[in-house]
């Protein structure tokens, strides 16, 4: 079931974006800066913005979720338990799992951001989909929820994931990795190779790189394998 | 237009125009016809809301007290035209414009106009999101829905505003300050000036009026 860019391009303002390129099942990686187009990229797979031109192919994607950087957006219930509800999930199950229990019968306005953003992760993590976009999905997150969260991408066994980050530590495991530079997505393939090619690359693992010792993946075990391997 | 002095005087007083006679309505909508990005500005999902409440007060105006058509039309204008001058306005206009006209007086008045645009652009953002994650849901927006989604807006403004509040703090803000505006009109702007004059001239004193002194 792959997912085909096939010479889109989305023109706003000054803004332009193109893309090329097939995201096949598993699990990928976009990293970019602020303003080089992640989001607009997440929309436009979607399926939510249309491509001023060129064509995106969803072959046989029944069902696509995009989780935005900002949880207040996808906010559609007054208490948790409702919110939980809005998503055809079981809120005792759900509220339990997000750590949340007790404050089903809470208004969701005394949540604070994390509180929000670990109650909808966990929500969109829970929800069939055979394509995933989460956009930005660590931030307003501390260690432990990135860890989480990371944990529970990793452990998705069908159906494409896509992650549109700057988060430069915890990251997941992932099969493939792509780069956004200046409205532009650029592939760098399949993981490990991608890695020597990820120019967009965290400071440390651009560093095992240069010495030669290229991890065999993103997360934050991984990279620690490479570095032991260099005091070793 | 690139002098934001010129256009806000020009949307001003095509306003005015419009509201004072149908006569001026017609010269202010020719007018909108000749401004660049003219349709680019309805195309926005609040134009389809305003619009909307245009056409139900003009039906209740025309059966109350049938000047309906006239409220429709002279209506119409002004919301093509707050259309265009809300898409035309770039961030800081409305600030360098306030520090000209007022001196040091206007820095105050034009960082609340600076703010208020800002918080028109997030509500716009805001409306779009939820739209999206409405879609996802398959959620259809309705009177279950409405409350927190009203409640969303609220509290991300809330929100906004005390980021805002707290920045102004942290670089030391307590009130006034000073700001050197500069523009650079070209002959466009001084020509679409004038002929906003005109139009407004025009409604103000009907061009028979006109003939009827000179008789």
């Amino acid at each position: 079931m792959p997912l085909t860019f096939e010479d889109v391009s989305y023109t706003r303002d000054q803004f332009r974006f193109t893309a090329n390129g097939i995201f096949e099942e598993g699990v990928h990686l976009v990293s970019g800066k602020v303003g080089s187009g992640k989001s607009t990229l997440a929309l436009i797979a979607s399926g939510l913005v249309r491509p001023g031109a060129g064509v995106v192919h969803r072959n046989q994607i029944r069902k696509s979720l995009l989780s935005m950087q900002f949880p207040e957006y996808h906010t559609t219930g007054i208490t948790l338990q409702e919110e939980v509800r809005s998503w055809g999930l079981d809120p005792e199950v759900l509220l339990e799992s997000t750590r949340l229990s007790g404050r089903a019968k809470q208004d969701i306005s005394v949540l604070s951001r994390g509180e929000l953003k670990r109650l909808h992760l966990g929500c969109v993590l829970s929800c069939e989909a055979d394509l995933l976009i989460l956009d930005e999905p660590f931030s307003a997150l501390d260690c432990r929820e990135k860890r989480v969260i990371c944990r529970r991408i990793a452990e998705r066994s069908h159906g494409i994931v896509i992650i549109c980050t700057h988060e430069q530590t915890w990251l997941p495991p992932v099969d493939f990795i792509w780069e956004m530079q200046n409205g532009s997505l650029i592939s760098c393939g399949r993981v490990p190779g991608a890695i020597t090619r990820w120019s967009l690359a965290p400071r440390h693992i651009r560093e095992l790189v240069e010495q030669g010792l290229v991890p065999g993946n993103i997360s934050p075990e991984a990279v620690m394998g490479a570095t032991c391997g260099t005091r070793e | 237009m690139r002098d934001p002095r010129i256009r806000i005087f020009v949307i001003i007083a095509l306003s005015v125009a419009a509201f004072i006679s149908i006569a001026g309505a017609a010269l202010a909508f020719l007018y909108w016809l000749y401004l660049p990005g003219r349709f680019r500005c309805i195309r926005r999902p609040a134009a389809v809301l305003f619009f909307s409440m245009i056409i139900v007060v003009s039906v209740i105006s025309e059966f109350t007290s049938g000047n309906g058509l006239s409220y429709f039309i002279r209506m119409t204008v002004i919301l093509l035209l707050a259309l265009y001058a809300y898409t035309a306005y770039a961030p800081g206009e409305f600030f360098r414009v306030s520090v000209w006209l007022f001196g040091r007086r206007g820095f105050e008045p034009g960082l609340i106009a600076e703010m208020s645009m800002e918080a028109l652009n997030d509500l716009e953002d805001d409306s779009s999101n939820i739209r999206i994650a409405l879609r996802q849901k398959e959620v259809p927006l309705g009177f279950s829905t409405l409350v927190p989604v009203i409640g969303m807006f609220v509290l991300n403004q809330i929100r906004r505003a005390y980021d805002q509040a707290d920045l102004l703090t942290v670089r030391g803000y307590t009130n006034g300050g000073t700001l050197c505006p500069d523009f650079h009109p070209g002959i466009r702007d001084y020509f679409s000036g004038i002929v906003a004059i005109c139009i407004l001239f025009i409604a103000i004193f009907p061009v028979r009026d006109i003939f009827i002194l000179l008789h």
